[in-house]
């Protein structure tokens, strides 16, 4: 009797998470198991219609992150406290002469010899029939558009970890500390240095990273303790995190409005939101290299992270090891934001918004919903970009990050709006 | 069932959350959790008590003044003034009475909304600020500073000094509409930025959601909300500070770390102490439809509650409430999370008894806090009462959390 009734629990378990799943090459048992209440030829349609669906968003978004990311290179490059004139678009012919002239002076040389003894001429030619400075300007802009663009992609799939790995739509790396403990970061950046990142970049990600970097291994490590040895809960996790946020909000806000005078406020505020960090070779480096070694591994993996859905002990009963797993996304989730953040500001809305967005518009197996935040992330950071180009209020540019925030709500509200049908 | 209650189950006396073998045990439970919130209320109460007699600002002189001696004067000289004030004699202690007494009210308010809010949304991560109410706060000081402060009439000569004498002339010279504005017009403009996001947030969510209030989508447009609008505020500090509005910026941050540093005469303690007792005596009757929340929505549907209504009128006061608090008081972010959290911890999940023991927790918590930001220690100032709550109360959070440590996940929920 007893025994019969656990049967029953497992089994019913496991229709469960398979249908939550939606994923049926990964997971091969469970979908046999499905098939006894779906019959398979269906169940076997459903995907395949499914799947057409997927490429046909994913073409269509791909498409407009093109475009997205075409017109942005068409912009002057102007950081966020420079006092340029804002509003220029530079033709796209005029673009594509720069690129040619790009691609002349540095690809070239590298295949034929002959060619470097025209650079000086090509250059001359250039300047003669372009505006001054605009060569520098759209490769600068090109290196902008390039980072932005990975950093969306990493902000929106660190959302989507999270969101995978704690089951909660609430749950954003920024929930472990991420983002305020870069706040302090910087805090500590403008006292100790001179305030602007780029004549001591090295000091300035020594402080953002450490600082961001221990904020999550505090919540990590009190949770562990908390959850009692072994065990290891997200929802522990979860609370513990507010609360960590919490006190460095305090502190922050102390510091911020009792112990800063104006002038150490205002290199703060230009260094949290990343004032000239994107136009820093040191910074752009570290982006490149922190996209590599967390973005791959999550590509890789995106079969694999199908399972962290599972608990630990329904992991363990299948055999996997969801708890190793989960750790991982954890903490490759903690590092993509901690690098965007770093290079472009405070943009961590982005992940709570993008994978809550791509919910409703792909299918719920990792793999869609990883290449929907890739897409989606890198489209709406770029056209942030591309808006903060012009909103210029008397000599300041606002930031990426408030810009971010203010486009994400009537996104958000279509979206939702979009799928009311299937909320449940 | 005779054989169960031959062997009773062991219960340890300090876990109320435990199950109970027969009624009279259960019976014996629920007089030990009336006795632990008849503790709360004590404990509140003397806190309060405290706070009116110890003396404030005593470390801020040089410690040769400071003499055990001096203690006990300043304190039987507050005691003096507390008791002319209770007769009904008025004096010079009026101020510091109305200013504990709103704090405590404040305090008391805000515990109340959080443990609401974590019954209505069944969600142990809800708090006062989850529906923006803070954030709307800030809009409302920004607008108020922006646009509304040359509104309505001005104090001659403001900005050179002029004497109490003069002041209390043009005052008197006011009509009492033009009064009510140079009192609470930015309290006022607060408030209502309050009503607007929270009543922005509610309408989208049961728009979307066609009249079904989704929890997560609540919670999740409280967020983007208030991560906006904090955006938002810091470019204004931001464009301020660069082009010259410095008064405009110390006014700004002024309004939201306000806690409690006004002086407060009678009036105030009718337009802010009244109210938030009347929502509180409103909650407090209805706080057994939250029991049945717990359940979960689909359940409690079934057991005759109406979900979405009970909702609306608790989201209702409560925000009534915390405006109020937060207008008058100054913002005080961490208070309702960690009072709700605290009082469960002490007289554990029933409504019943969690409310009243919230509603003492968060008075005597922000009582507290704020005698502590008054008490002149290092790194104090009456106007950091707020961000010392911040600041003290994850270490609070943390130290009944790691009491309960290798026990799993915190608490019930879950």
């Amino acid at each position: 009797m007893v025994s019969g009734n656990k049967d029953r629990g497992y089994v019913s378990r496991i229709i469960e998470s398979a249908r939550a799943l939606r994923e049926r090459d990964a997971f091969e048992p469970a979908s046999r198991m499905v098939g006894d209440t779906i019959s398979a030829a269906r169940a076997k349609a459903e995907t395949r219609a499914q799947g057409k669906d997927t490429r046909r968003v994913v073409i269509a978004f791909g498409l407009a992150t093109a475009f997205i990311a075409l017109l942005s290179l068409c912009l002057p490059y102007r950081g966020i406290d420079t006092m340029g004139s804002g509003g220029t678009i530079y033709p796209l012919g005029d673009v594509l002469d720069c690129y040619r002239l790009w691609f002349d002076l540095t690809i070239a040389p590298l295949f034929d010899n002959t060619l470097y003894n025209l650079t000086t001429l090509k250059l001359a030619q250039f300047s003669q029939t372009h505006e001054g400075g605009m060569y520098t300007m759209v490769t600068n802009r090109a290196m902008a558009t390039a980072i932005v663009a990975v950093c969306g992609m990493m902000l929106a799939v660190s959302g989507l970890l999270f969101q995978a790995s704690f089951r909660n739509p609430l749950a954003t790396p920024s929930m472990l500390g991420v983002s305020d403990g870069v706040t302090l970061g910087c805090i500590v950046f403008a006292w100790l240095g001179n305030g602007s990142i780029s004549e001591d970049p090295g000091l300035y990600l020594l402080c953002v990273y450490g600082f961001g970097a221990a904020a999550v291994v505090v919540v990590l490590f009190l949770s562990r303790g908390i959850s009692g040895g072994a065990r290891y809960n997200v929802f522990d996790m979860l609370l513990l995190g507010t609360v960590i946020t919490q006190l460095l909000n305090g502190v922050n806000a102390f510091v911020q409005n009792f112990v800063m005078d104006y002038g150490t406020w205002q290199l703060f505020y230009n260094v949290q939101q990343a004032g000239d960090a994107l136009h820093d070779p040191l910074v752009q480096g570290v982006v490149a290299g922190v996209f590599v070694i967390t973005v791959v591994p999550a590509l890789m993996l995106r079969f694999r992270l199908n399972l962290i859905a599972f608990s630990n002990d329904e992991g363990r009963m299948m055999g996997v090891r969801s708890g190793l797993l989960r750790g991982l996304a954890l903490v490759l989730g903690a590092t993509m934001q901690l690098a965007a953040i770093a290079s472009i500001g405070q943009v961590a809305m982005l992940s709570l918004a993008v994978p809550f967005l791509v919910r409703y518009l792909m299918p719920s197996d990792f793999r869609s919903q990883f290449l929907g935040n890739c897409l989606i992330g890198t489209a709406l950071l770029l056209v942030c970009m591309i808006i903060q180009h012009f909103a210029l209020i008397g000599i300041i540019t606002v930031p990426v990050g408030t810009i971010v925030s203010i486009l994400i709500i009537p996104f958000f509200v279509w979206v939702i709006a979009l799928g009311r049908g299937r909320w449940s | 069932m005779a054989a169960k209650s031959d062997k009773p189950r062991r219960i340890k006396a300090r876990n109320p959350a435990n199950t109970y073998a027969t009624s009279e045990q259960a019976r014996h439970s629920a007089r030990a959790e009336a006795r632990r919130v008849l503790v709360c209320g004590v404990a509140a109460l003397v806190l309060v008590l405290l706070a009116w007699i110890l003396p404030t600002y005593m470390f801020e002189h040089s410690m040769m003044r400071f003499t055990p001696a001096v203690f006990f004067d300043v304190m039987a000289y507050n005691l003096d003034g507390l008791a002319s004030v209770l007769t009904g004699g008025g004096g010079w202690f009026e101020n510091r009475f109305m200013a504990v007494v709103v704090c405590a009210i404040s305090g008391a308010a805000l515990g109340l909304t959080g443990s609401t809010y974590q019954g209505a949304f069944n969600n142990p991560l809800a708090a006062p600020k989850t529906l923006g109410v803070m954030a709307g706060g800030a809009l409302g000081a920004l607008i108020f500073v922006l646009l509304l402060q040359g509104v309505g009439p001005q104090m001659p000569g403001s900005g050179t000094s002029i004497t109490k004498g003069q002041a209390d002339a043009w005052i008197a010279s006011l009509d009492p509409l033009e009064w009510f504005w140079v009192n609470y017009g930015e309290c006022l403009c607060s408030m209502a930025g309050c009503f607007l996001v929270v009543g922005i947030v509610i309408a989208l969510t049961s728009l979307i959601g066609r009249g079904r209030m989704s929890n997560i989508i609540v919670i999740i447009f409280g967020q983007v909300f208030a991560g906006t609008i904090t955006a938002i505020i810091s470019f204004c500090r931001y464009y301020f500070t660069r082009d010259g509005g410095i008064d405009m910026v110390d006014q700004l941050r002024e309004i939201e770390n306000y806690t409690m540093i006004r002086t407060y005469y009678f009036h105030d303690l009718l337009v802010i102490v009244a109210p938030i007792v009347v929502c509180m005596v409103v909650v407090l009757l209805l706080r057994n439809r939250l029991t049945l929340l717990s359940f979960g929505e689909h359940e409690a549907a079934s057991m005759g509650v109406n979900v979405n209504r009970t909702r609306y009128i608790m989201i209702a006061i409560c925000t009534l409430m915390t405006a109020i608090a937060i207008s008058f008081a100054g913002h005080v972010a961490f208070l309702g999370f960690i009072s709700a959290h605290l009082s469960r911890r002490i007289v554990g999940p029933d409504f019943k008894y969690l409310l009243p023991a919230s509603v003492f927790v968060g008075g005597g918590l922000l009582t507290l806090i704020q005698y502590l930001s008054q008490s002149g220690l290092p790194y104090t100032s009456p106007y950091a009462a707020g961000v010392i709550c911040s600041i003290v109360g994850p270490f609070l959070f943390l130290l009944v959390v790691l009491k309960q440590r290798g026990k799993g996940s915190l608490g019930e929920w879950k």
